[in-house]
């Protein structure tokens, strides 16, 4: 009787498909593995959470709407906050940053994989494992925050799905574009940094965009941030409607696009000045 | 103790000399860090827009505990960036060789590595605080002078201890790449915020769990005068007390230490 993992290793060679599909699975069950500092880290960002909330419930205490948001949807959104951070593949980006930096990626490059599709499905599958722990702990948090804001309609149902799918891969192109620089520079700590500190802001992941002075907020909704928290959160809440609806999303596809295309042709540019030292 | 200093100073002079090699790596981390520092800044300013007493805190009082924490950043990445290399470290094995060196082992650890791109905290956050008591037209006395230089000495052990507490978890959970101590130093972005804003389990985290509140919101009150109470005076004292913590812990989890095989 053939080996059941060598005949399922024979039949993703034959249909490459199923390889991205193999990484992916293998990624989710790494992301469940239950170690101690993922679920620290899932406590600590429940501390942070519940920081948000104290802080928004003070500046809403005794206010009707603020920036068209009410206390309810204000809730409701950074609860759905902390859940839109698990949309961050952050460990197998800081893996494909380490492996750059090493000459691993050397290695990587030459798998029977396409790099950049491997490295999708590895962020689908640790995404995955992320979203379902940090759906496990909002379960039971939720009822303690109050009631929250449920979609308008199916119609806002399904097109925050899409949004979520847009904003997973605005992020994923975004670090995939910042792995180039890694061929560059010694580390790429100080551009991941400018760019956490930029997509914080601008995405709205720590305040409502509308809340911010209008110049900073017309600036946020003409940049790929926009769709990565509010825009989806917007949808969800029922603010965007008909055609301004179908156009924000459409715009954020042509930011998808964009960065793909981007990230595909500065992809080739530094893997072709590669140079691993040693062997 | 001065063999040691001696040995501290040359260690960090030689890794933010090393790191002088690589000026594009420098400037990034610089603009990088300093663009965290904007936006938190532009955070505190929106949430003010919309309710200028928040807390009881004028906008410009609440930006000295948010400057007290920039500078108590900086001052623990310039001297004590080291700690952040404890997973790394341990999960290769490589404290075979510190520990057997004549030398303290944490105090080996944290000396591992000095970042220049502390300097973007350390301007940033005094040139806040410098703004803020300008424009509150505050000016400090002798005795707070003193206050503020053994604040900043016991807010840097504070967040080194927690820098060292949570990168400890390497002994428990060998994986390099965990989010938990970013996370825990994160919440540090909680206490730039007067803490008279939150309510008491936020009050309670801050202060006593994660003590970050000693860095900023206790000291604040005593800088700019406000009603205080003697724990307040006491923020000082919690530095080395945390710090001594974060040492017990470390020890807890050599314990578990087992290299890597070679």
């Amino acid at each position: 009787m053939p080996d059941p993992s060598f005949s399922s290793w024979r039949s993703a060679v034959r249909r490459p498909q199923r390889r991205y599909v193999a990484l992916a699975l293998l990624s989710i069950k790494l992301a469940l593995v239950p170690r101690i500092s993922r679920l620290a880290a899932i406590a600590t960002a429940v501390i942070r959470l519940t920081i948000q909330y104290s802080l928004f419930r003070q500046v809403f205490a005794g206010r009707g709407r603020v920036g068209g948001f009410d206390w309810p949807e204000l809730r409701t959104y950074l609860l759905l906050v902390f859940l839109l951070e698990g949309l961050s593949p952050v460990q197998q980006e800081l893996r494909m940053y380490a492996n750059v930096r090493t000459g691993q990626v050397a290695v990587d490059l030459a798998r029977p994989v396409d790099y950049f599709w491997s490295h999708l499905a590895l962020s689908i599958g640790m995404v995955i494992g992320e979203l379902s722990l940090r759906l496990l702990v909002l379960v039971p948090l939720a009822p303690a925050m109050g009631p929250l804001v449920l979609p308008p309609s199916l119609c806002s149902s399904l097109s925050f799905a899409a949004g979520v799918g847009l904003a997973f891969l605005t992020r994923l192109l975004l670090g995939y574009i910042i792995a180039v620089f890694c061929f560059r520079l010694l580390n790429v700590q100080g551009l991941s940094w400018a760019r956490g500190a930029i997509e914080s802001l601008l995405s709205g992941a720590v305040i409502p965009l509308s809340l911010l002075p209008s110049g900073l907020a017309t600036l946020a909704e003409n940049l790929p941030f926009h769709g990565m928290v509010f825009l989806p959160l917007q949808i969800y809440l029922g603010h965007l409607h008909g055609g301004a609806l179908v156009v924000s999303l459409l715009r954020q596809l042509a930011w998808v696009i964009t960065l793909w295309i981007a990230a595909r042709a500065l992809w080739s540019w530094g893997a072709r000045r590669l140079v691993v030292q040693g062997g | 103790m001065v063999r040691l200093l001696r040995i501290y100073f040359a260690m960090q002079a030689a890794h933010l000399r090393a790191q002088l090699q690589y000026e594009a790596d420098v400037w990034l981390a610089l603009i990088g860090v300093a663009l965290g520092q904007i936006v938190g800044a532009l955070f505190i300013s929106s949430l003010f827009r919309l309710r200028p007493a928040l807390g009881g805190w004028s906008i410009w009082e609440a930006a000295v505990p948010y400057g007290l924490i920039g500078l108590a950043r900086g001052l623990s990445e310039l001297l004590c960036e080291g700690l952040w290399h404890i997973r790394t470290i341990v999960a290769r094995g490589e404290l075979d060789v510190p520990l057997v060196r004549p030398l303290p082992l944490v105090f080996q650890i944290a000396t591992r590595a000095s970042d220049l791109h502390s300097l973007s905290n350390l301007i940033i956050g005094s040139s806040i605080i410098g703004l803020a008591f300008h424009r509150l037209g505050l000016v400090l006395s002798a005795a707070k002078i003193i206050f503020f230089v053994f604040t900043m000495a016991g807010s840097t052990l504070v967040m080194a201890a927690m820098i060292l507490i949570a990168n400890s978890i390497a002994f428990w959970d060998r994986s390099v790449d965990s989010s938990l101590p970013s996370f825990v130093l994160q919440i540090a972005d909680g206490a730039q915020i007067p803490l008279s804003v939150y309510g008491a389990p936020v009050r309670v985290v801050l202060t006593w769990i994660l003590p970050y509140a000693f860095v900023s919101y206790f000291p604040a009150q005593v800088l700019l005068g406000k009603p205080v109470t003697p724990l307040a005076w006491a923020s000082p004292l919690i530095g080395p007390l945390v710090a001594g913590l974060a040492c017990m812990i470390f020890r807890l989890g050599l314990r578990r230490y087992e290299s890597a095989g070679h």
